[in-house]
C-alpha cells in the first residue's frame, strides 16, 4: 500500500538543485522580466532554459507515476470502463509528451543544434501543458465517483501527483515567460492555430 | 511481492531495467521535440494525419512513463503481481504505438514536399529506430528481472 505522502515518488528522482534557486540566481543577475532582450544562445538564454528544464525534471516522477496510475485503471474491472477514464488518459498523454517534448527542445539546443523555430516551439508545449493539466482533474474526478475503498489509494495518490504536476508546470511556464517577456503572447498567437487543432 | 522484501539480485535487476528506462526517456524525449517541430513547420503543419501521428506519438511518451512509474512504485511495498501486469502493458503501449507512429509518419511524410519538414521526417524515422533498440533492449532486461523474482 502506498502511503498518501507521496514519499515514493521522490524515490530514484535524481534532482540535481532546487529550482527556486536557478530563480535567484537569474533574479541576482538581473535576468528577469527582461525577455524581450534576451538573445538565443546567450548566457541569459540559457539560464532561463535550465530554470525550465529543472522546473519539468522535478515533475517527472509524478507524470510518470500518474501514468502508471492511468495504466493500473485500465487494467481492473471496476474501472476500465469508467466514464472520464479515456479522456483522462489522453490528457495524461498530453501532459507526458509536453514534458518530453519542451526538455527534448532543450536538450537539442544543448548539443549544439540550430532550431529555427525553437520559439514557437518552446511557447506551444508550455502554454499546452498549461491546457492539459486544467483538463485533468475534471475527468479524474469522473473515474473517482466509481472508484471503491480497494482503489481509493491510487484515487488520492493521482490528486497528489496532479498537484505537483500543476506546481511544476505552471513553474516551468513563468521561466518561459519571463525569458520571452511581452513576446510570449506574440509567439502564441503564431502557434494557436496549431494548438487549436484536435488532441482528441 | 511486495518491492520491500526484494533480495540483492532481484533488486539489482530491477535497478538494471530502470537504467535501460533512463536511456530510453533520453531517446524519447527528442523525439517529442521533432514531433512539435513537425507539427509547426510550415512546410508540414497542414499534412494529412498529423493529428492521429501527434496522438500515436503522446502515447509512446505515455508507455515509457508508465514503466518508469511502474518501476518507481515496484520499490515501495505495492503488490507486485498488479504492478507487473501494469508495466507490461506499458511496454506493450511504447510498443504498439511505435509501430503506429511509423506508419503515420509514413503517411504524413507523403504530404509533405519542403526540404525543412521531409529533413525532419527523416529525423524522427531515425529516433523511431533508436527507439526501436532501446525498447527491445528494455524488454530484456524486464525478462532479466521477471526471470529471478520469486512470485
Amino acid at each position: 500500500m502506498i502511503h498518501g505522502d507521496g514519499s515514493f515518488v521522490s524515490f530514484l528522482n535524481e534532482t540535481k538543485e532546487p529550482s527556486s534557486r536557478f530563480m535567484n540566481t537569474l533574479k541576482e543577475r538581473n535576468f528577469v522580466v527582461r525577455g524581450d532582450m534576451v538573445v538565443v544562445g546567450s548566457t541569459e538564454w540559457s539560464g532561463y532554459l535550465d530554470a525550465i528544464d529543472a522546473a519539468l525534471e522535478q515533475g517527472m516522477a509524478a507524470k510518470e507515476v500518474v501514468c502508471s496510475i492511468t495504466t493500473g485503471f485500465r487494467v481492473l474491472p471496476s474501472l476500465r470502463n469508467a466514464p472520464g477514464l479515456n479522456p483522462y488518459h489522453a490528457s495524461v498523454a498530453d501532459v507526458g509528451y509536453g514534458f518530453d517534448a519542451v526538455r527534448g527542445t532543450i536538450a537539442r539546443l544543448r548539443g549544439g543544434e540550430a532550431i529555427p523555430l525553437v520559439k514557437e516551439m518552446l511557447v506551444l508545449d508550455l502554454d499546452t501543458l498549461r491546457i492539459s493539466e486544467k483538463q485533468l482533474s475534471p475527468n479524474f474526478e469522473m473515474v473517482a465517483q466509481v472508484a471503491g475503498p480497494d482503489t481509493y489509494y491510487l484515487i488520492e495518490q493521482g490528486q497528489h501527483l496532479h498537484r505537483q504536476i500543476a506546481k511544476k508546470i505552471n513553474e516551468a511556464i513563468g521561466y518561459g515567460k519571463a525569458l520571452f517577456g511581452p513576446e510570449w503572447n506574440v509567439i502564441l498567437k503564431r502557434v494557436q492555430k496549431v494548438q487549436a487543432i484536435p488532441r482528441l | 511481492m511486495p518491492g520491500a522484501q526484494m533480495n540483492e539480485e532481484e533488486r539489482q535487476r530491477l535497478l538494471e531495467w530502470w537504467e535501460t528506462t533512463e536511456r530510453g526517456t533520453v531517446v524519447v524525449k527528442r523525439l517529442m521535440s521533432y514531433v512539435t517541430e513537425l507539427r509547426l513547420h510550415p512546410e508540414s503543419r497542414r499534412a494529412d494525419g498529423m493529428i492521429l501521428f501527434y496522438r500515436a506519438a503522446s502515447e509512446v511518451s505515455y508507455g515509457y512513463a508508465g514503466m518508469r512509474g511502474c518501476i518507481r512504485r515496484a520499490f515501495t511495498p505495492e503488490y507486485f503481481e498488479f504492478l507487473r501486469h501494469n508495466i507490461v502493458k506499458c511496454h506493450s503501449f511504447a510498443r504498439r504505438f511505435s509501430v503506429d507512429t511509423k506508419v503515420l509518419l509514413e503517411r504524413v511524410a507523403k504530404q509533405i514536399s519542403g526540404q525543412e519538414a521531409l529533413a525532419i521526417v527523416q529525423r524522427i524515422r531515425e529516433t523511431l529506430r533508436e527507439n526501436d533498440t532501446v525498447l527491445e533492449e528494455i524488454e530484456n532486461k524486464k525478462n532479466a528481472f521477471l526471470g529471478v523474482i520469486q512470485v
